[in-house]
């Protein structure tokens, strides 16, 4: 079970490997069957203080969690990725706080087209007092303030709200790598 | 665009609560998913830098809109006010599209709802959501009528178009700059 899903994986990275579009290789820890023991959830280290330790341990804890219940649930649901087939909780390369850049460039790059995002995204709903006073001067001007601000209350909720369903959706349906 | 043709109260529900308001969701929250998968340690700093730009489009989106809208400054009308805010957001919004980039590649995983309201069970977590529920409850009560309340009592007009911005510069600096470096 686990050596198919494993060439699954393998053909998807080879599938999604193109000229400009990186793959993403996604690293095993061994399984829970193996004698080796689990690097992330070994006995924590002598002086006890290493919070990238006990991080590590709540990071690992929190997959095997959902490792186990995905494993519970396929059996009966059956729908899924492959990730989910081999049911010990396989971990994603680089969720180990280790892993984490923390800064250089690409990392801040992220963190400018993010800024960008958010300037247009929650700067237009910054400005629902335009929105209002121009709707209740002009096109609107025979509705109740309290009507009017429907539009933008629903659009400030529609976009919190509506993170549920994208996020999900994003997380099951785009596998392909984004530009670079 | 559609908000730029629109002229009755339905018009603007479905084009600017609905349609614009799903796509700004999809592009905020993979811009937040995404810069949390570079950070750990400097997650607050990077997400605080990041949520400062909503606040810094709340200084200069009122400032732009209002001014183009005004038929005293610049005639330009809510239309084409609408259409060149548009284009400024297709401008950034490909720059988004070019950098942003998950590092830990997303994991498909079946739908169940049982995972959104499992974990409210944790007190920590139940009292989080209740606290940023009433959080945003109360924080666009202002946002939204502070310019009509303005105007009102008697403010002067020039000034009343300002407020938004003064009002979301200083958030800046407060709630967003500052918590995140400190």
């Amino acid at each position: 079970m686990s050596e198919s899903s494993q060439s699954t994986i393998a053909e998807k990275n080879a599938v999604t490997t193109t000229g400009s579009i990186k793959a993403v290789s996604l690293s095993r820890p061994p399984s829970r069957t193996d004698d080796s023991p689990r690097t992330s959830t070994t006995q924590p280290p002598q002086d006890g203080l290493s919070i990238q330790h006990q991080d590590r341990n709540a990071a690992s804890a929190d997959l095997e969690k959902y490792g186990i219940e995905v494993a519970a649930a396929s059996a009966g649901v059956g729908v899924g990725g492959d990730a989910d087939k081999s049911g010990t909780g396989p971990a994603p390369g680089g969720v180990d706080p280790s892993d984490f850049p923390d800064g250089g460039l690409r990392a801040w790059l992220v963190v400018l087209g993010g800024w960008c995002s958010l300037f247009c995204t929650f700067g237009l709903v910054n400005c629902v007092g335009v929105f209002q006073e121009y709707y209740l001067r002009g096109p609107l001007s025979s509705y109740t303030p309290s009507e009017v601000s429907w539009i933008t209350s629903m659009q400030v909720w529609t976009m919190t709200f509506g993170g549920a369903v994208v996020c999900q959706s994003t997380k099951n349906f785009c596998h392909f790598a984004t530009f670079t | 665009m559609m908000t730029s043709l629109s002229t009755q109260y339905w018009h603007f529900i479905l084009s600017q609560s609905i349609v614009a308001s799903i796509g700004s969701s999809a592009a905020f929250q993979c811009s937040l998913v995404a810069t949390s998968t570079w950070f750990y340690r400097r997650r607050a700093a990077a997400l605080g830098i990041m949520v400062s730009g909503s606040s810094l489009g709340g200084v200069l989106l009122p400032i732009m809109m209002s001014r183009m809208i005004d038929p005293e400054i610049n005639n330009v009308g809510f239309p084409w006010t609408m259409r060149a805010v548009g284009f400024l957001f297709l401008g950034l919004l490909t720059v988004t599209c070019l950098t942003v980039k998950a590092r830990i590649p997303p994991q498909p995983r079946p739908f169940k709802l049982r995972e959104y309201y499992d974990n409210a069970k944790d007190p920590n977590l139940a009292l989080l959501i209740a606290a940023c529920f009433l959080f945003y409850w109360g924080m666009f009560l202002p946002f939204t009528y502070v310019m009509l309340q303005a105007q009102e009592q008697g403010m002067d007009p020039t000034l009343t178009t300002y407020l938004l911005s003064i009002m979301n510069a200083v958030r800046w600096v407060t709630f967003q700059i500052l918590p995140a470096l400190i």
